[in-house]
């Protein structure tokens, strides 16, 4: 009985639900995304200082204090402490865009800060400059990377105070002091610098490379004393490999992860460095060579008081160590002359089978002694492979720098030829032979060196 | 029975549906993806003016995901960079079609509609780069816009290469290849996808300018059509014999020389009949203002 009614019940529905005296219809699809479209833009703009945002593109990097101020008109004023490009990112103006396809999604169209992260090491780093909003949190927007595949990078969105305005302007200035050091650094090849920062008050000097584009650091090793011989006399010698990212805040270097050791009885903890002046100097790493310019800073660590913190080659240890079950190696391609070009093109005129460099240093080959020797290995047409290396002293450290001095003795599956010998000869006095070779850790990566011969300004990269 | 239940049911969710629904004018499902606004900023009106208008081709600067494919990454150029560039297609593409004799009506006939500008290379999840694509004669992408530089041989041979390149398949996908053009070097075609794996020089001992040429009839077409108009050493290099050549390297680089000016003549003689433009006058423009 009831199927009897229900057909012209619901006609007469559908009549009444189209009637244009209805009150209240819902909006269309467009309208409806319009409207959030809309409702997003105007939170965007609301702020009158516009938003402070702490950023951290991924894992192991530090973070960049990012101020966004969005206007109306499909503009975004960004102003950052990086310093990339020399302080290109500073401040600049792009303009955004939001959609609405896998949710509202913030788009930052044209080039800036963002995408120069992005870009970063072949678009591997994990930078992000497409958005995907999440939700509002109190105050706070909440943003995703739309182009994290996994581990998405969150985006706070804080609404920035007129102090956050200073605040960022002081960061920019930490930036700019600190990071201009990187023209104190001796090699060309990575943009790391290193630092020995001296805490004055307990004689300690603790080692840093620091690597600006990520904003990360590595606090390689620490030290009693304060002088290079103070340093290499005594035995309180520690190797620290603490990495974590940083970042500038309060006019101070922030470490995400502070670092804390014990030297020689003494407790040490860095959590901040803060930077107060710079003063350059000049030291002689290779007796007869002009000196070079370091950057000598003046600041205090929360805990250990006054400290002095330099750029310079020498650092109180490595991680460049011997290696008992593999050689170190490179390509020939990865030598460099003092204006930073690579050698590798001259090797090959000379050595023309050249395939690779390796290093073995303390390699144990099963005899009584360890094996040390470097050289190049060769590939010929008919894929055969043969060695010719040459013997060097077993070496002992001072902090980073290393002394090959060659046996005179040379190991060889063929019968070398003179001109192998001579260019054998040839190239490794240039990188490595005539005097003390300092090894430069790396602040990102554990099993890439450069050794950087400070007479010539030859230098090479070294994988183990 | 329940065939009834089963029309019954449908009809009557067909209702509710057409209630739910029947209200809303216009309703789509294929809703924009992208907000449009008028036309505010100067660089926007200069290409409104200068090229959408003129051309009827769009030039796309701010970033949209489908300009790349999936497994692909790319960012857009930086705003002061959009004005030079598009100052550098004028001058190096356009101009050149227009000053030509019968260039401007095949520009005019043949321009993509779409044209996109990317800031760096196409970054490919392999770890290659692209530079430079185009989509069925739809649109062309110019990459690495970031780093324009007219006094960087380098960059400059990219662009005109790659926009050289894509507008030639314009050609052949209208008016097909040059009679009989895949049989000058029938045999020194690569196999799919292994070109990569040759050298200039065994490309050209085979009788193509490029590796990529060996790829397939129409890119062998499109990329001596390329390397014509915008390479200043093509003749001396691609046309011109080694002399005295003492090596059978030295003659294979000569029989293919043989081959590409085979190639070069078929494809100018196409071009005069099917589009009324004369290649070497092309050239010589292009060259003229290199």
């Amino acid at each position: 009985m009831l199927k009897k009614y229900i057909f012209p019940l619901l006609f007469l529905a559908f009549i009444s639900a189209c009637d244009d005296d209805e009150p209240e219809t819902l909006p269309t699809v467009e309208e409806r995304s319009a409207e959030a479209i809309q409702a997003l833009k105007t939170e965007l703009t609301t702020p009158d200082n516009g938003w402070i945002l702490q950023y951290q593109p991924t894992d192991g990097a530090g973070f960049f204090n990012v101020l966004l101020s969005f206007d109306a008109e499909g503009k975004v004023n960004i102003k950052t402490d990086a310093m990339f490009n020399d302080g290109e990112y500073f401040d600049q103006t792009i303009s955004y865009r939001i959609d609405n396809a896998q949710g509202l999604e913030l788009i930052l169209e044209t080039y800036g800060f963002f995408h120069y992260l992005f870009e970063k090491d072949q678009s591997t780093f994990g930078g992000e400059f497409e958005f995907l909003y999440d939700s509002k949190d109190g105050e706070n927007l909440i943003f995703g990377s739309l182009s994290d595949a996994s581990n998405r990078t969150v985006l706070v969105f804080k609404p920035a105070t007129a102090a956050d305005i200073s605040a960022i302007a002081n960061s920019r200035d930490l930036a700019e002091l600190i990071e201009a050091s990187i023209d104190g650094t001796a090699s060309s090849l990575v943009e790391s610098v290193s630092f020995q920062v001296i805490l004055e008050s307990q004689n300690v000097s603790v080692f840093f490379v620091f690597d600006f584009d990520t904003r990360s650091l590595k606090v390689l090793s620490a030290s009693e004393g304060v002088t290079e011989e103070e340093i290499l006399a005594s035995s309180n010698n520690i190797l620290v490999n603490h990495t974590t990212g940083y970042g500038y805040s309060d006019g101070s270097i922030l470490l995400e992860e502070p670092v804390a050791f014990t030297l020689g009885g003494q407790q040490v903890i860095i959590s901040s460095i803060a930077l107060t002046s710079v003063t350059q100097e000049s030291v002689t790493y290779c007796d007869g060579e002009e000196a070079s310019e370091i950057y000598s800073y003046k600041g205090t660590v929360l805990g250990s008081g006054n400290i002095t913190a330099k750029t310079g080659l020498f650092m109180g240890s490595t991680n460049f160590q011997p290696m008992l079950d593999n050689p170190f190696s490179t390509d020939i391609s990865y030598f460099y002359n003092e204006n930073s070009e690579s050698i590798g093109d001259s090797i090959l005129a000379d050595i023309p089978d050249a395939y690779v460099f390796q290093m073995y240093y303390g390699y144990d080959i099963g005899d009584t002694d360890l094996f040390y020797a470097m050289g190049i290995v060769l590939l010929d047409a008919d894929n055969n492979v043969d060695f010719i290396l040459r013997e060097f002293e077993p070496i002992e450290n001072e902090g980073n720098k290393l002394t090959f001095n060659f046996t005179g003795e040379y190991f060889t599956t063929k019968d070398m030829t003179a001109e192998e010998e001579a260019a054998l000869i040839k190239y490794t006095d240039l990188l490595f032979g005539g005097t003390s070779i300092y090894v430069i850790d790396l602040a990102f990566r554990d099993d890439l060196f450069i050794l950087y011969n400070p007479c010539n300004k030859y230098e090479s990269l070294m994988f183990n | 029975m329940k065939f009834k239940n089963i029309t019954a049911t449908t009809c009557l969710i067909a209702l509710i549906a057409s209630l739910v629904s029947g209200c809303y004018e216009k309703e789509e499902l294929n809703v924009p993806v992208t907000e449009t606004s008028e036309l505010v900023d100067e660089i926007d009106i200069y290409i409104e003016e200068n090229f959408t208008q003129k051309y009827d081709m769009a030039i796309r600067y701010k970033f949209v995901d489908n300009y790349v494919g999936v497994d692909e990454r790319a960012v857009p150029p930086a705003l002061e960079n959009v004005q030079p560039m598009l100052e550098f297609i004028q001058e190096f593409w356009i101009n050149p079609y227009l000053e030509v004799s019968n260039g401007a009506d095949f520009f005019a006939n043949h321009v993509p509609p779409e044209i996109v500008f990317l800031g760096g290379p196409i970054y490919n999840y392999d770890g290659t780069i692209t530079l430079g694509t185009a989509d069925a004669g739809a649109q062309i992408t110019f990459t690495n816009v970031n780093d324009i530089d007219r006094e960087d041989e380098e960059w400059v041979a990219l662009q005109l290469h790659v926009v050289y390149h894509e507008f030639s398949h314009t050609v052949h996908q209208r008016y097909k290849l040059p009679n009989a053009f895949e049989e000058i070097a029938a045999t020194g075609y690569t196999s799919g996808g292994s070109w990569y794996t040759l050298t200039d020089d065994e490309a050209l001992e085979r009788g193509f300018v490029s590796p990529y040429a060996t790829s397939s009839p129409n890119e062998d077409f499109a990329e001596t059509v390329s390397f014509y108009l915008y390479d200043k050493d093509f003749i001396d290099y691609f046309l011109t014999d080694e002399a005295d050549c003492a090596t059978l390297d030295c003659e294979s680089k000569n029989d293919g020389r043989e081959k590409i000016r085979e190639k070069v003549a078929s494809i100018s003689e196409h071009y005069l009949k099917v589009t009324g433009i004369d290649l070497e006058e092309l050239r010589n423009i292009i060259q003229a203002k290199l």
